[in-house]
């Protein structure tokens, strides 16, 4: 009676388990604003289930997770609508021209190489810099110094020049609508062609590049991860018949609630420690990646398709 | 001349004797084969199955019993060395005509080293050797031995390719007679569809009798309904399961709106 049948993963699975699994990774979504896939996806394989069928059904379940997420985080305050639509504006153009760019890179061969070095890299600067940047943050106000009143960056300076200058008031920042729209583009880019959702990337290049307050990139990121993954389960379902709705269903009814959970300890965070922590997970799966390549696998065949 | 014809016929009678008497004995053996059951249903709680396949044989007899699915052709993902150090997936390789599933259960006096092909017209020739010969893999200029063993492993992890040694039981019965008993179990990861399971009747190492079952594995209940649904309407059940997951993640939210607030 613990284990349910998994008609498109052909499989069965105890439910206490993918209860625990889901919530734990609702947990850290609602915490940090990530989608998760990159830790749920591996554990579901290991778990027997198809690659192909882990990540489309993940999928599935981050819709209910992001959208009880945006709704937690809404009524916090924390969601900026606009930026979050120019964001994913970009992020569908992005998208698309990424399956492409993945098609041309695969046709000239190696790719794969490429894309797990830059991945693994990208993450090692990301996690590294926002690492040493927060606890820079966290350290200053532990021996209450006064803020260190930099001179404007030329970023700062590059981008205030930028034409369409528009005020998001949720973020409270001024920016040109093209760069959220740009940027939303490159993450659109970088996702399709890593094969994620993109909220790892999404959430630095909210922080660093748009210099949005910390607590709404988390609110926005699950916003716009909402859209995103509505758009991959229906194309999913319709075209490789992989999504798994008996696996989402009890992967969605842990998540959704850890997910308010999370909401709930992220607006209790600071937004240095917030970062700090979003930091040490970036670094920890950066890790897990780099072992997993460097250690000869038990196993050197694999199904294709996965994260 | 005489000589000759005597040469000739002491010939044919040795030529002739061991066929004469496989269909001899396989004519004389009463076996009584009994499978059950031969059809699994895969309901919403399904978690594998059992079947149990029994039967009589001569005392001195062995029993192997195969279960097999079709033969398919596999192409999967080879990882490999790049640049020395980063194991990646370096290229795709294929296993054409290898049995969707492949299970052997063994007697306590038969090793899987004695079905590999190597002994002559003796034992079956259907341990993970013999299977290895009947396969061919593309591209051509691969380690088929090294290849085909990472395969085993690959289809061992997911329960659906095994040898079972001391998995045939016998009980005695009279000085002629023995029961033998086998119990199959079905993994979840088995997928609806015909299996075949074979017994062997093994005399003096030869197989002396084989008897073939099908075996039928089949979705029912909410695993049919939603398998039908995803197939032959995949459009559809791509929405409805946006629209379950939105609903969900609405109501949690709704549920908890008192904690949630500013």
């Amino acid at each position: 009676m613990w284990h349910l049948y998994l008609p498109i993963a052909g499989h069965s699975i105890s439910i206490p388990l993918i209860f625990i699994l889901g919530g734990f990774v609702g947990l850290l979504s609602g915490i940090f604003g990530v989608g998760g896939g990159f830790l749920m996806t591996p554990l579901l394989i290991m778990m027997g289930i198809p690659p192909t069928v882990a990540a489309a059904s993940d999928s599935n379940q981050i819709v209910a997770a992001s959208t009880s997420g945006t709704l937690a985080h809404y009524r916090m305050g924390n969601v900026d609508f606009k930026m979050g639509i120019y964001l994913l504006i970009g992020g569908v153009v992005g998208g698309t021209g990424g399956v492409w760019i993945i098609k041309i890179l695969r046709a000239m061969g190696n790719a794969d190489f490429l894309i797990t070095v830059t991945y693994v890299l990208m993450l090692g600067f990301v996690g590294g810099y926002m690492f040493l940047e927060s606890l820079q943050g966290i350290r200053s106000k532990a021996h209450e110094l006064p803020p260190v009143i930099k001179k404007e960056s030329r970023y700062a300076r590059l981008i205030k020049k930028l034409p369409g200058q528009t005020h998001f008031e949720k973020s409270g920042i001024e920016v040109s609508i093209f760069m959220p729209i740009v940027l939303g583009g490159i993450v659109g880019i970088l996702a399709a062609i890593m094969g994620v959702g993109g909220g790892f990337i999404m959430v630095p290049v909210m922080v660093y590049l748009l210099r949005m307050p910390m607590h709404v990139v988390v609110g926005t990121s699950l916003f716009q991860i909402l859209f995103t993954c509505v758009n991959v389960t229906i194309m999913q379902a319709s075209t490789n018949h992989t999504v798994d709705f008996i696996l989402a269903l009890i992967l969605l009814l842990g998540s959704t609630l850890g997910v308010q959970l999370g909401a709930k300890i992220s607006k209790k965070l600071g937004g240095d420690q917030l970062k700090i922590l979003l930091a040490i997970l970036v670094l920890l799966v950066m890790v897990k990646m780099l072992f997993s390549l460097l250690l000869p696998p038990d196993i050197l065949l694999a199904y294709k398709g996965g994260h | 001349m005489r000589k000759q014809l005597i040469l000739i016929i002491i010939m044919a009678t040795v030529t002739w004797l061991p066929i004469m008497s496989i269909t001899a004995e396989a004519i004389d053996i009463q076996t009584n084969i009994q499978m059950e059951p031969n059809l699994i249903h895969i309901g919403a709680f399904y978690n594998g199955g059992q079947v149990s396949v029994s039967g009589e044989v001569p005392r001195d007899a062995e029993v192997i019993i195969r279960l097999s699915g079709a033969t398919q052709d596999v192409e999967l993902l080879k990882k490999g060395r790049v640049l020395g150090v980063l194991w990646m997936n370096t290229a795709t390789i294929t296993f054409h005509d290898v049995p969707e599933v492949y299970m052997l259960y063994l007697p306590p006096s038969i090793p899987e080293s004695d079905l590999s092909g190597d002994h002559g017209q003796q034992m079956p020739a259907i341990g993970f050797d013999s299977l290895k010969n009947l396969t061919t893999i593309t591209p051509a200029g691969e380690d088929k031995d090294f290849q085909f063993q990472e395969f085993i492993k690959l289809k061992a992890s997911e329960g659906i390719y095994a040898v079972n040694e001391n998995a045939v039981s016998y009980r005695n019965m009279d000085a002629q007679k023995k029961s033998f008993a086998c119990e199959l179990a079905i993994p979840s990861s088995m997928a609806q569809g015909v299996y075949s399971v074979t017994t062997f009747i093994l005399k003096d190492g030869k197989v002396v009798k084989t008897d073939n079952r099908q075996l039928k594995i089949k979705e029912s209940g909410l695993p049919a309904m939603i398998s039908a649904l995803a197939y032959d309407h995949a459009v559809l059940y791509g929405i409805i399961a946006t629209l379950i997951a939105l609903g969900a993640g609405l109501l949690t939210g709704v549920l908890f709106k008192g904690g949630g607030g500013h």
